[in-house]
C-alpha cells in the first residue's frame, strides 16, 4: 500500500474473491478457491510482513502461489518504502509444482524476483545455510508428526525474534497438538514462546520465539 | 479489500505517507504525520479486525483520527461483504476533540458511522450498549490515569479480547501499562497470550485465553 502499482497488485489478489457464505473471503477459481487460504488470512499476513520486516520468510505449502502472493507483495512494498536495506525474501516450497501457476501469478504482479520456489519434500526445505528465518509459515501437512518434522529441520536456523504461524488450526485438530510439541521442544531450548490463536475463519495461530522476555512479569521488578 | 470503494478508502489513509528514514512509514501531515500511528501498525490493525472481526472495538486516544479510521474501514468491509450481520462499532475517546478533524476524515472515507467519538477521560467513558468489547486499542495517556482507565475497560473485556497497546518501544509507560494489563487478567485468573512486536514505535498485543 505505498503507490498506485502495490494498490494494483492487492486488487489482482481480491478480483474475483467472493464470500464464502459464513464468515470469510475464498480466493478465485484461478488462485486456488477454497484449497487456497482465506483471503482476510492473506491480508494478515501481508500487513504482518509490512510491520515486522522480515528479512527471510519461509513458507511450507506453496499450493498456487497464493499465500505467497500476499507475502511477496508486502516484502516488495517493504523494499520500495526503503531501496537502501536489502530486499525481504520468501522460500516457499511443495511437493507439487501446480504446472507453474504460482510462478504465473507472482511474474504478473511483478513480485517473482522476491520469491525462490522448491519443489520437494517440505521436511527439507533448501533455504541457503547463511541465512536465519525471521518468519517461518507453515501451511503444508497439517498432521503432527508433519509439522514437527519441519520443525526438527529448521529450528536451527530460526532468527531471534523469530515468528512461527499456523494455518487451519480451527479446521483441523491435528495442528494444535503439534503447535504444543512445538512449543514444548523450543521451551525445551530455552527459548521464551508466546502465542496468539484467532480460532474462527478456518484458524490462524501465530508464536513468537525469544531467547529473552519482552514482557518481564509486574512482581519480576 | 472488497471492492473500488473499499481500495479507495484505504488509498486515501496511505496518500501523503512518508518514510520517517528508520523503519516506519508517517501518515500525511493531515492526519497528524509522527503523532499519528505509523502506517505499518494501521495497515496491521485494518487486517486484524478484517480476520478477527470484532462486533465492538474500543480505542483511547483518537488524536486526529487516523488509527480509527483503519479500523472502521475493518469493520466497514466486514459488514459489506455480510449485511445480513450486525455492523460492528468502534468506540473510540480522547479528552480534546481536534476540531472536528477526526469527523472530517471519517465522513470523507464514509466509516462515519461505524464510529463513536466520545469526548472524555477515558477512565470515565461510558461505553454505549452491553456488548463486550472484542478489542481495545490502547494509545492515550499511560501515566497517572491509566489503572483507572484500564478499572473502567476491564469488566467490559470479551471472553477472548484483544487488548493491544501502542509505542511499547518507545515509551517506558506504554510497557508498564501492558505489564499492568497482563497483571490484572491474571489476577483475575484469566490465562492470557501476549506478541510483542518490538520495532517501529512497538506494538504489544495481549490477548485473554478466557473462550
Amino acid at each position: 500500500m505505498i503507490g498506485e502499482a502495490s494498490f494494483q497488485r492487492l486488487w489482482r489478489l481480491v478480483s474475483g474473491a467472493r464470500f464464502d457464505g459464513v464468515d470469510s473471503m475464498i480466493a478465485a477459481d484461478r488462485d486456488g478457491q477454497a484449497t487456497a487460504i482465506e483471503l482476510e488470512s492473506g491480508l494478515l499476513l501481508y500487513s504482518l510482513v509490512r510491520r515486522m520486516r522480515p528479512r527471510v520468510v519461509v513458507e511450507t505449502g506453496t499450493h498456487k502461489g497464493f499465500s505467497g502472493a500476499w507475502i511477496a507483495c508486502a516484502l516488495k512494498d517493504n523494499h520500495e518504502m526503503n531501496v537502501s536495506i536489502p530486499a525481504g525474501h520468501l522460500h516457499t516450497i511443495d511437493a507439487n509444482r501446480y504446472d507453474g501457476v504460482p510462478e504465473h501469478l507472482w511474474i504478473e504482479l511483478e513480485v517473482d524476483r522476491y520469491i525462490t520456489h522448491y519443489i520437494g519434500d517440505s521436511h527439507a526445505i533448501p533455504v541457503p545455510v547463511s541465512m536465519f528465518i525471521d518468519f517461518l509459515w507453515l501451511d503444508a501437512d497439517h498432521s503432527a508428526e508433519s509439522i514437527n518434522a519441519e520443525w526438527d529441520y529448521l529450528h536451527g536456523r530460526l532468527a531471534d525474534p523469530c515468528w512461527v504461524a499456523f494455518h487451519d488450526t480451527y479446521l483441523d485438530a491435528r495442528m494444535n497438538r503439534g503447535i504444543e510439541i512445538i512449543k514444548t521442544k523450543a521451551k525445551n531450548k530455552g527459548l521464551t514462546v508466546d502465542h496468539m490463536a484467532m480460532r474462527n475463519m478456518r484458524g490462524f495461530d501465530l508464536l513468537q520465539l525469544h531467547s529473552q522476555p519482552h514482557l518481564k512479569r509486574p512482581d519480576a521488578e | 479489500m472488497i471492492n473500488d470503494l473499499s481500495f479507495d478508502r484505504l488509498y486515501e489513509l496511505c496518500r501523503g505517507q512518508e518514510f520517517d528514514k528508520v523503519d516506519a512509514t508517517n501518515a500525511a501531515d493531515l492526519y497528524g504525520r509522527d503523532n499519528a500511528i505509523e502506517v505499518e501498525t494501521g495497515i496491521l490493525l485494518y487486517g486484524l479486525v478484517r480476520r478477527i472481526r470484532p462486533q465492538l472495538v474500543v480505542e483511547t486516544g483518537t488524536m486526529k483520527g487516523f488509527s480509527a479510521a483503519w479500523i472502521a474501514c475493518g469493520l466497514a468491509d466486514n459488514f459489506y461483504l455480510d449485511t445480513d450481520k450486525k455492523p460492528g462499532h468502534l468506540v473510540t475517546v480522547d479528552t480534546y476533540h481536534y476540531d472536528g478533524v477526526p469527523e472530517v476524515l471519517w465522513k470523507g472515507i464514509r466509516v462515519d458511522h461505524f464510529v463513536t467519538h466520545l469526548i472524555e477521560f477515558s477512565q470515565h467513558a461510558v461505553i454505549p450498549g452491553n456488548d463486550p468489547i472484542d478489542m481495545l486499542f490502547l494509545d492515550a495517556d499511560y501515566g497517572d490515569r491509566f489503572p483507572a482507565e484500564l478499572r473502567n475497560f476491564a469488566e467490559r473485556l470479551a471472553p477472548t479480547c484483544m487488548v493491544m497497546i501502542h509505542d511499547t518501544k518507545m515509551d517506558p509507560k506504554a510497557r508498564k501499562a501492558a505489564q499492568k494489563v497482563v497483571h490484572r487478567l491474571e489476577r483475575e485468573g484469566l490465562a492470557v497470550n501476549r506478541i510483542g512486536l518490538n520495532n517501529m514505535r512497538g506494538l504489544e498485543m495481549i490477548q485473554r485465553r478466557g473462550g
